[in-house]
């Protein structure tokens, strides 16, 4: 005798029926007691908060420049200028001994050196008595940038060595820069939004020699500004921002224009950093940038168009500076607070996950899925559907108090395009994560078994997503492949951007967490019916 | 001992469940090897047999809870239509609710699932909300399952499954941890409801004689040993 077909909308309404019910249940039982709130919704925003506070040693690099030679003598005087030169780098100490030690290794050793400059030799060497290979690895890229500043002092020392448009003594203020806020209170604080902005590159990604490259943006498209500097934030290291109640953008292109001129003459391989929450040291620094500016007259076409290609998420002190031009931080030296976006989407992409990973094994273990499998024409696409819907929900609910969190703690605002971000990131990125979670669920045995499977995740995705340490570009294929089946990869970029003020194509982060959704419920769903099997 | 009336016990003859050379193992090890053996609608099923004889995974089995490794396990269309509730020996509740919320959810399933049509059954049990009562769990309703003894956690197991109003009930090992006036509770339950329904039950020898079934079945070694129709 067959079966009896099923009208297609009765067997909806039963599956959507199933779910709705295995919903109600999954969140009554994460709502049930206090400590399952605590630890489901409320600890992660606690987490988030610690985050900010955190306040992370910062890289730098002790530089001996060994063979100076005595006072007086032109060896010396040369010598000096390359110390000056590396002076002027962030995060660098430099000393200065006359000669060689015999026992250089002691040296090096006793003063916690990393780079030896041997005063007239070729190149510098790297000695770094540091173990943590993040750390290694900032010295690596660093050491070429010193070698690339000695020799400019080295070639250029017959040059007249014009000072940086920026007080000398503003550089021992480097350490008020944590104190920095983000480009978000840039909005608030300012009278009226700046409407152009001219981005200096970084000197390391800058060939030598070659003039560093300022980029303007015209009026009225502040979102469009936000978006530029987000997008291509390892590139610059410090920006001008012009306001609007000062310079119309076309004067502040030539004053661009005029700065470019002049920082390429200076190869600034220094990126100077400001004191800019001591308004008067600020103050001073925009009256050189507009005595500068104010030199040089504008004759370029009327209706040029601006030019936005590199520049770097950005940051301002507070409280907001006067004058036309204010000079921006890289927010990368505020790496808490960069961080906070960063870590909100991995509580996203890990929460679902840790909700779902026990949910089977913890029906096994009751024996309530005996009892869910018995139910007549309980279908296992119910199962999966009410099971990862419960924790999304969950989820939403924490990034919505996560949201709130970086809104009231550390002014990361909560802006337009909330919703899209919500629908299109975090909603698939956390439905992705939960039916992975269910999917391995169903392929454990025990909840000691599920608890190690949700911390490997944990670390696994932050580590090919670049959390840990920056994934570099053209790394490992594994790594990439890898990478692409975490929701991490696609949904912490977006969500970062989004909390600095950056509109992302949701829809392209969007397509591939679908596609990842796509293939995770087909593997949960598998997973369920060989975890029935198996019973 | 009071014997239950069973007067209006329909007569079906229909095959409900049909066990064709069935076989169920872990590692190797037999639980479940069933040559042949059909159930049909409205059969009152004793299983007894020692532990680890297999009651419990035939009923698992019977129910849809776990899969057979070989052999044709076929259920007549007209199952998918029940009211299947089941009963495991442990467990089967949702030990971070309530009471009354497992009896909620657990009523919820089948609302689904017979959403559209209706209870298919032709005899409902009739005793969703009195069964709380027959077997004394009103004043746990608002307790959480993981805070109740053993034995209450065995009644509301059981006022789980008949709270959803069931065709076929499956219950397994409905005595165990229970004192004398729970298993009381539970006998006069299941003698006034077993008329309506379809039922299924394992259980220890001793607690045999006070089970309202017409079929009996011995489990030895995963295998039915059949034995005589019961006459009651």
């Amino acid at each position: 005798m067959s079966r009896p077909e099923r009208p297609v909308m009765r067997r909806v309404v039963e599956t959507l029926g199933h779910a709705a019910t295995l919903l109600v249940k999954d969140l009554g039982e994460l709502l049930s007691n206090a400590r399952a709130i605590f630890l489901a919704l409320i600890l992660p925003c606690v987490f988030l908060y610690l985050v900010g506070q955190l306040r992370t040693q910062s890289i730098e690099a002790r530089v001996l420049l060994a063979g100076a030679g005595k006072p007086g003598t032109n060896e010396r005087a040369a010598a000096d200028a390359v110390a000056a030169a590396l002076a002027e780098l962030s995060g660098i100490e430099v000393a200065v001994d006359e000669g060689v030690p015999d026992n250089l290794g002691a040296r090096l050793k006793e003063g916690r050196f990393d780079v030896l400059v041997l005063s007239g030799g070729a190149t510098s060497l790297l000695y770094t008595a540091g173990v943590d290979p993040f750390r290694i690895g900032v010295l690596q890229q660093v050491v070429p940038r010193i070698e690339a500043v000695v020799d400019a002092a080295r070639t250029d020392a017959a040059a007249p060595r014009v000072p940086l448009p920026v007080p000398a003594a503003l550089n021992g203020a480097r350490s008020s820069l944590r104190e920095a806020s983000n480009l978000a209170r840039v909005w608030q604080n300012a009278p009226e939004p700046p409407i152009a902005a001219a981005a200096i590159p970084a000197a390391a990604s800058t060939p030598a020699g070659s003039p560093p490259q300022i980029v303007v943006q015209p009026p009225s498209r502040n979102e469009s500004l936000v978006q530029a500097i987000t997008k291509a934030e390892s590139d610059l290291d410090r920006a001008l921002l012009v306001r609007p109640d000062a310079l119309a953008w076309r004067t502040a292109r030539a004053r661009a224009a005029a700065l470019e001129d002049r920082l390429g003459r200076l190869k600034p391989a220094s990126p100077t950093l400001l004191n800019a929450s001591e308004k008067e040291e600020l103050g001073a620094v925009a009256a050189e940038a507009e005595a500068i500016a104010a030199s040089i007259q504008y004759d370029g076409p009327a209706d040029a168009p601006p030019e936005i290609s590199r520049s770097r998420l950005l940051t301002l002190a507070t409280p907001a500076p006067s004058g036309t031009l204010v000079s921006l931080y890289p927010v990368a030296g505020d790496r808490p607070r960069a961080l906070l976006p960063e870590i909100a989407a991995l509580i996203i992409c890990v929460l679902p996950f840790v909700l779902s990973c026990n949910a089977f094994v913890r029906e096994r273990e009751e024996r309530t899925l005996d009892v869910l499998l018995a139910v007549p024409r309980m279908a296992y696409s119910s199962i999966v559907a009410g099971k990862s819907a419960a924790a999304v929900i969950a989820t939403v609910a924490v990034c919505l108090s996560l949201l709130m969190v970086m809104h009231v703690a550390y002014g990361l605002f909560i802006k337009s395009g909330l919703l899209a971000m919500i629908v299109l990131g975090v909603v698939p990125a956390a439905t992705a994560a939960a039916l992975l979670g269910l999917a391995v669920s169903a392929w454990t045995n025990s909840s000691l078994q599920a608890t190690i499977a949700s911390a490997i995740y944990l670390l696994v995705q932050a580590l090919v997503g670049g959390l840990l340490y920056p994934v570099a570009a053209g790394t490992s294929d594994v790594i990439s492949v890898l990478a692409m089946a975490f929701p991490l990869t696609f949904v912490s970029p977006a969500i970062k951007a989004w909390a600095f003020g950056a509109s992302p194509e949701w829809a392209q982060i969007a397509v591939p967490l679908i596609a990842m959704c796509t293939c995770y419920a087909v593997l949960a769903r598998v997973a369920l019916g060989s975890l029935v099997k198996r019973l | 001992m009071n014997r239950p009336d069973v007067t209006a016990i329909p007569v079906s003859p229909a095959p409900l469940v049909r066990f064709t050379g069935v076989q169920k193992h872990y590692s190797r090890r037999f639980t479940l090897h069933i040559d042949d053996l059909t159930l049909c609608r409205y059969d009152r099923l004793l299983l007894i047999g020692a532990n680890g004889s297999g009651k419990s995974s035939f009923l698992r089995a019977l129910a849809g809870a776990i899969t057979v490794n070989s052999g044709q396990l076929w259920r007549d269309p007209e199952w998918a239509t029940l009211r299947i509730a089941y009963a495991p020996q442990s467990g089967g509740l949702y030990g971070e609710l309530t009471v009354a919320d497992n009896l909620a959810i657990r009523r919820s399933f089948y609302r689904w699932s017979h959403a559209a049509e209706g209870s298919s059954g032709s005899l409902s049990v009739g005793m969703g909300e009195s069964c709380v009562e027959r077997l004394g769990i009103q004043s746990v309703l608002r307790t959480r399952v993981r805070a109740l003894s053993g034995g209450l956690h065995r009644l509301v197991s059981l006022a789980a499954a008949l709270h959803s109003e069931p065709d076929v009930l499956i219950v397994d090992e409905p005595f165990g941890d229970l004192d004398d006036r729970g298993m009381e509770a539970v006998r006069a339950v299941l003698s006034e409801v077993v008329p309506k329904l379809t039922l299924f039950v394992a259980a220890m020898p001793m607690d045999a004689p006070s089970l309202p079934v017409n079929r009996r079945l011995q489990m030895l070694d995963g295998r039915p040993v059949y034995e005589p129709a019961v006459s009651i």
